[in-house]
């Protein structure tokens, strides 16, 4: 498909070419200009920090390796997302395959774990905060975040291009290879379960 | 515009990919019907209550290690610990191999089992030490005597060790005591020199191993047994 590059397009598409001669400076700069956007929609897919923080860094090398393969036809970020999404779905594919008690997450506080309790987190998040605001917003969170891993792993992802990202249909289309009709109907089918599980909240 | 056809439209209006006259006629909508609006409202509150949740993850996250992660996983010398830099153990290497299925690092992924594993044995050393800290309250003269012959045992190794005198414990008396020490073998350090003890020192030295003098016990000319229903038997 071809698209006209805007500038900030045009700077990434000469760090890439300089990254497929070995410039490994030129790719830095790729990486430190997406790692954050890369790493939440990883986050958001996984809802696991330290899993969200491997596949990004898996994201980048693989970016790395087969960068002679981007022709430019799109945007760097939406190829770069495109092999995120992927990595995190198979992630999540792996995870659910293996058995309960290996899978257990850290939880949102890694160092806490699962057991770290919520006035924990309120005591890290905001000290000195009105402890009452404090426990409802940490509650709106964890509501969320639950919302989100009922979704089917396609739908998470389109919502969270969508709603985090801020892709537009067409960059979505290209992220998840599917038709901009399929984004349209996922991000419709998304909306309506999480509005319907955060009824309480939103 | 009705509602049933404003409500197919209205996630494509929400995210301003409505083109033309469509978009004007459901903004046209939404303005009138309070039904709508509340739903547009509601995929407001929901747009940001996801960006807040995802955001607060990723503004929390140091991705200062990142680089340093990827080029060592790049360089294709991944080693499957952490890499130099990356605080927090949060962050590891993983090379982009894969075995099974599994990259390299997930399929030995023993973090935080090497967790428990490492609190069990600060635990078990926390129990030693409390353990330690008991022995030394409840037994202090134990601890006096384990210190005393170090003391002393450096002067002639092996030759005589330390009888000290015990609150409530059985132990030579004082007169005895010197009687033995008197008939005890002269010992000669290195060098000629004899080793002095002086007769008012605290502590009263015995023969080692102690000599234990066998016979019926007498106190005021009469036998004594510690056992005196066994004995009448």
């Amino acid at each position: 498909m071809e698209q006209r590059l805007v500038p900030s397009e045009n700077r990434d598409w000469e760090l890439v070419q300089k990254a497929v001669q070995g410039d490994r400076e030129a790719f830095r700069e790729l990486v430190e200009k997406y790692q954050r956007r890369v790493l939440g929609v990883v986050t958001g897919m996984l809802h696991d920090r330290e899993a969200a923080l491997e596949v990004t860094q898996e994201t980048f090398i693989k970016a790395y390796r087969s960068i002679s393969g981007f022709k430019g036809d799109a945007s760097f970020y939406t190829w770069i997302y495109r092999i995120a999404v992927n990595l995190a779905i198979d992630h999540q594919r792996r995870e659910w395959r293996r058995p309960m008690a290996d899978s257990v997450r850290t939880g949102s506080g890694e160092e806490g774990g699962p057991a770290e309790s919520i006035l924990d987190r309120i005591r890290d998040d905001h000290p000195g905060a009105d402890p009452f605001q404090a426990t409802k917003d940490s509650e709106l969170r964890d509501q969320v975040q639950r919302a989100i891993d009922d979704l089917t792993p396609d739908h998470r992802a389109v919502i969270l291009l969508r709603e985090v990202e801020g892709l537009s249909y067409e960059e979505i289309s290209l992220v998840m290879q599917c038709s901009k009709g399929t984004v349209m109907s996922r991000l419709h089918y998304a909306r309506k379960k999480l509005q319907a599980q955060l009824k309480d909240f939103v | 515009m009705n509602c049933r056809e404003a409500e197919r439209l209205l996630d494509t209006f929400f995210d301003g990919e409505l083109e033309g006259r469509l978009m004007r006629d459901a903004a046209l909508h939404v303005t009138r019907c309070t039904s709508c609006e509340r739903e547009l409202q509601q995929k407001e509150r929901l747009h940001d209550a996801l960006g807040a949740t995802i955001a607060r993850d990723v503004e929390a996250t140091d991705l200062g290690g990142l680089w340093t992660a990827i080029e060592a996983g790049i360089a294709g010398g991944a080693p499957s610990a952490g890499a130099p830099g990356v605080e927090g153990a949060s962050l590891r290497l993983v090379g982009g191999r894969r075995t099974g299925g599994r990259s390299v690092d997930r399929a030995s992924r023993p973090s935080r089992r090497r967790g428990v594993v490492a609190r069990v044995s600060a635990a078990a050393g926390m129990g030693a030490v409390a353990a330690g800290l008991a022995a030394f309250l409840l037994f202090p003269a134990e601890e006096e005597q384990l210190e005393s012959p170090k003391r002393l045992s450096g002067a002639v190794p092996g030759a005589v060790k330390p009888v000290t005198k015990l609150a409530g414990k059985s132990g030579p008396a004082p007169g005895q005591a010197m009687q033995a020490l008197a008939q005890a073998p002269k010992r000669e350090l290195a060098g000629g020199e004899a080793l002095v003890l002086a007769p008012d020192e605290e502590q009263a030295f015995a023969p080692w191993p102690p000599q234990v003098q066998a016979g019926p016990l007498k106190y005021q000319g009469h036998a004594m047994s510690f056992w005196p229903e066994r004995a009448s038997r």
